[in-house]
């Protein structure tokens, strides 16, 4: 297992040189929510020659998640070797850690001071994160580290090519170079997934197997699940309490875990996960920038009982002027979230267009 | 024979001038408002900036006439040199000098935007910003070198000019700046090449 | 394959390009252009590329760019 009670100490990896080839075998694939896979992308860097930028994504924009911070600390070395291992492999002289400000960001900072010199050519960097949910997104990260706003690029050149000051950069989410850290140091690591179970006395760091199943899992955590699950973060996917999903790479992405509690309305849950999304836009295109408010005021209204047959046809609209466009994949994620909440709960949506709430209902009786 | 063509010449290069003075200045509107996204009374979005590239190619074959009579006219001494190369000429030296500085200012802003698309949008906007000072410097050589511009109808039309300009900065700019502006930059945490 | 882009980093809803491309892009409730049918980019059929490229050469902050589709 990763979350390991074990003494947290360098291990030298500066220089691992068949880390591609142990990536590749692994089959990692990144925790940060894209689930891309590693070894393709430090190939891609590598390809792009030396003097590049690996850069550590601890930002964890999505407000529920809380196992990048516990990875930063309780095994900030681990994450360092991983970053240092990966930088050595792609000729990288410098890692860039960026994290949000708190407990994870002075854990790490304090490792990168106890490293002495076992990193070899590579210096070890650590900076404070802008705040926002957007902020998380990695060309953000690099904009942000850059010193400008921290705004996702739109089209143009990608971050491999030319990136943290012109260099070729590669952005991975701590979980996936604490992962890359264990490749490095034992040529293994656990075939599990990381995952933050928002529960309601407060967040739980868990790690199980990959493909376990989700309502097995509730169960023994001893999370009692009302109409369903939100799986993934505030850009996830809504599932009914009665269908059962495998927690793979794929599924938990960002690996939130967020159960309704029973009579909490899904309805009313999706509307505060939109308006935290559209208060989070950095503004930098028209759909998000106009799209995403309205789209928070039509779940609002859903949730409220106050929409009609036209109002959810109208959201439905809304949420099909999201998709695909925009700047940064944030006006579209989000509209994808809202369309998994009326597929997930088609009940609980005619009920609304009617006044009433089947969640709270459920309560009542 | 040649006092009479320049006579000719010399009221072409006159009566070009002085279109070309409420031309430019339209185009400069209408440049404006393209950037505002404004649409001419009803009509389609697209005629804004449509309109503005087909006046400005218009004013440019105007300024060609200005120029051509202006050169051919033997009576004052502007070689074809003069036209690219600023201050050389015999006539009214410096304010036919402007004249040349705004050829030259003009060229740099037509040329960049018929190649627009391959330029990309940075270096673009920096060359057509130069369409500023071509404005002033085409208004101080009209000023300076038209004997009918220091007429009150001549300065009422410069001073028209001018007016429509400012009016168009004023009223015709992007109605609601949707873009927070961005914060002043810190120092990247890294310098361009590896250490 | 020729395909349209739309770079809404720069796009500021403008509207030359639903103008010209009707058949391809309708402007959404505040002027920003969607490409018909979905998807991030408009695929030209030959009729419509001299108007295509009129509209990525009319744009007035050059957000429209004419590119062949990879793969």
């Amino acid at each position: 297992m990763m979350l390991t009670t074990s003494p947290d100490r360098p291990a030298g990896t500066a220089g691992v040189p068949d880390l591609i080839d142990r990536l590749r075998r692994s089959g990692l694939q990144g925790r940060g929510g894209a689930a891309r896979p590693v070894a393709a992308e430090l190939d891609r860097v590598r390809a792009a020659g030396p003097g590049g930028v690996v850069v550590v994504n601890g930002v964890e924009g999505e407000p529920l998640s809380r196992k990048d911070a516990t990875l930063l600390t309780t095994v900030p070395h681990l994450v360092l070797d991983g970053a240092v291992a990966a930088a050595t492999t792609v000729g990288a002289p410098d890692v860039v850690v960026c994290a949000a400000a708190g407990p994870g960001l002075e854990a790490v900072r304090r490792a990168a001071g106890e490293r002495g010199g076992v990193d070899g050519p590579v210096h070890v960097h650590v900076v404070a994160a802008a705040p926002g949910f957007v902020a998380g997104q990695e060309s953000a990260v690099v904009a942000h580290l850059d010193g400008f706003a921290a705004r996702p690029r739109g089209t143009g050149v990608p971050l491999w090519r030319s990136g943290l000051a012109g260099r070729p950069t590669v952005v991975k989410n701590v979980e996936t170079l604490a992962r890359t850290g264990l490749l490095a140091r034992h040529g293994h690591q656990p075939d599990t997934v990381l995952l933050t179970l928002a529960t309601a006395a407060g967040p739980r760091v868990l790690e199980v197997p990959a493909g376990s199943a989700l309502d097995v899992v509730l169960d023994r955590e001893g999370v009692a699940t009302g109409a369903g699950v939100l799986l993934g973060g505030y850009h996830g996917t809504w599932t009914p309490s009665d269908v059962t999903v495998p927690l793979t790479v794929d599924a938990v992405r960002a690996g939130v875990v967020r159960p309704l509690l029973a009579g909490e309305c899904p309805l009313a849950v999706t509307a505060v996960v939109v308006g935290h999304l559209a208060a989070a836009s950095v503004r930098q295109c028209g759909p998000c920038t106009f799209g995403l408010p309205r789209l928070h005021q039509l779940t609002l209204a859903l949730a409220a009982g106050r929409l009609d047959a036209d109002g959810v046809h109208e959201l439905r609209r809304t949420v099909g002027l999201l998709v695909d466009r925009g700047a940064c994949r944030h006006p579209d994620a989000s509209a994808r979230t809202v369309a998994s909440a009326l597929t997930a709960f088609p009940a609980e949506v005619a009920a609304h267009r009617r006044g009433a709430c089947l969640a709270a209902r459920a309560v009542a009786a | 024979m040649a006092g009479v063509s320049s006579e000719l010449l010399w009221a072409l290069s006159r009566a070009s001038g002085l279109v070309l003075l409420p031309l430019f200045t339209l185009v400069v509107v209408l440049g404006v408002l393209a950037h505002g996204g404004r649409r001419l009374g009803r009509s389609p979005r697209v005629v804004t900036p449509l309109v503005h590239r087909a006046l400005a190619l218009a004013a440019l074959g105007f300024l060609l006439l200005h120029v051509g009579s202006v050169v051919a006219d033997s009576f004052v001494d502007v070689p074809l040199l003069a036209v690219v190369v600023p201050f050389s000429a015999g006539y009214e030296r410096f304010w036919t000098g402007l004249g040349t500085v705004a050829v030259l200012l003009l060229v740099a802003v037509v040329a960049t935007s018929l190649a627009r698309v391959r330029l990309g949008r940075r270096v673009w906007r920096a060359v057509h910003a130069l369409a500023w000072p071509f404005l002033a410097v085409s208004l101080a050589h009209a000023l300076g070198v038209g004997t009918d511009t220091r007429t009150p109808w001549g300065l009422a039309l410069a001073t028209a000019c001018v007016g429509a300009v400012v009016a168009a900065v004023v009223a015709g700019r992007r109605r609601d700046r949707w873009r927070p502006a961005d914060p002043v930059r810190r120092p990247s945490v890294l310098q361009e090449s590896p250490r | 394959m020729t395909e349209l882009r739309i770079d809404f980093a720069a796009c500021d809803g403008h509207g030359a390009c639903t103008d010209l491309l009707p058949d391809l892009l309708v402007a959404d409730d505040w002027g920003f252009p969607a490409v018909r049918g979905g998807g991030r980019r408009a695929v030209v059929p030959d009729g419509l590329l001299a108007r295509a490229r009129e509209a990525e050469r009319l744009c007035p902050v050059l957000a429209l760019r004419l590119g062949s589709s990879r793969g």
